[in-house]
């Protein structure tokens, strides 16, 4: 199977590998994994005054997979919280021409989204998509 | 069951409702003369498939008409597929899923603890990856490796006892079939996410690299 050209831009440069510390109280962090393939991706954003800063990632999987959590922490990166909630994985799979049998790798990336905002959300007693982060932010 | 496939009348081979949806129509166990059993004796099961793939054998139609020529070789398919899948406890399982909920996808989402966990071992693998030398991280591998072979006992031993409650509800009435399919579908995820984890610990301790998309 030929991958995009996109697709072995991002393998072979990934943009944003590594980890932000999961503890820190602006930073959400998700985990997600796919049975099937056995595949696992980690994401992470810094999130501050609702925008969010900076967005790492490590992946262990297929090419596919790896560019779709590649691209997404590019995304993510100057988006607000509200904003990144928006991402579909059809935007993924548009962006990287991802043939059907790697949409899967696209709903993972968009899983990983998911979680980490929601695990920033839980560190800052909210419920996902309840509230607008920016402003709460502003407030204090 | 067996017989409905020839006319009482005159012995012509009939046709299968096939598709898996169509009003009557012939699931994997139902091929087979089989309740959705989970629990099959495999020796029952074998006389079965031989039964009825010597009805239907396409050399006892070489004089027949062209149809009944073509149906004996789609039900003789339709036949050998179906011993295929019920032969193997864990394709049973996944094709009684499927037929329960009507979804062709059997994985249901990881669960979290066990997604953290792997993304752990991939990390060790690949600091074993970087450092092959290290004696330290190798038995950490093994060990690891170890513990999810022993997990994955304990899981297969939950199937056995899923399928046996299953069975029981199957011939009891249906009470609660839902929750067993859907706990099934959970383990059976957990039992796929554990054997890729102890292959990709093998090809890290053999010294190979990973074949990308080998599972895709």
């Amino acid at each position: 199977m030929a991958y995009s050209e996109k697709v072995i831009d991002h393998y072979n440069n990934p943009r944003n590998v590594g980890s932000l510390d999961k503890n820190d109280p602006g930073v959400g962090t998700g985990i997600v994994g796919a049975p099937e393939c056995g595949d696992v991706m980690k994401l992470q954003i810094r999130v501050d005054e609702g925008v969010i800063v900076d967005a790492k990632f490590k992946t262990f999987g297929c090419g596919s997979a790896i560019a779709s959590s590649s691209l997404a922490t590019e995304w993510l990166k100057g988006r607000t919280v509200n904003e990144a909630m928006q991402i579909k994985n059809t935007d993924i799979v548009n962006e990287l021409h991802l043939p059907p049998v790697k949409i899967h790798c696209s709903v993972l990336a968009e899983d990983a989204i998911k979680a980490a905002l929601e695990d920033y959300r839980k560190k800052h007693g909210e419920q996902a998509g309840t509230r607008e982060p920016a402003a709460m932010e502003r407030k204090h | 069951m067996g017989e409905a496939w020839l006319c009482p009348a005159c012995g012509a081979i009939q046709p299968l409702p096939d598709a898996p949806d169509a009003p009557g129509a012939i699931d994997d166990f139902a091929c087979l003369g089989f309740p959705r059993h989970l629990q099959l004796d495999e020796r029952l099961l074998a006389e079965r498939f031989h039964e009825r793939s010597r009805l239907v054998h396409p050399d006892f139609f070489q004089t027949k008409s062209e149809r009944e020529r073509a149906l004996s070789l789609e039900v003789s398919a339709r036949v050998n597929r179906a011993y295929r899948t019920l032969r193997d406890p864990i394709e049973r399982m996944g094709a009684l899923i499927r037929l329960e909920t009507g979804q062709r996808e059997i994985a249901a989402k990881a669960p979290a603890d066990l997604v953290e966990e792997i993304f752990e071992l991939q990390e060790l693998r690949e600091r074993a990856r970087e450092q092959p030398g290290d004696p330290q991280l190798r038995e950490r591998l093994k060990m690891e490796q170890g513990a999810l072979r022993q997990r994955l006992a304990e899981l297969d031993k939950e199937l056995q006892q899923l399928s046996a409650r299953w069975d029981r509800a199957v011939d009891g009435g249906g009470a609660d079939k839902p929750a067993l399919i859907a706990a099934m579908r959970d383990r059976l995820s957990g039992r796929q996410y554990l054997i890729n984890t102890i292959d990709d610990i093998t090809i890290t301790l053999e010294g190979r690299s990973d074949a990308k998309d080998r599972r895709h």
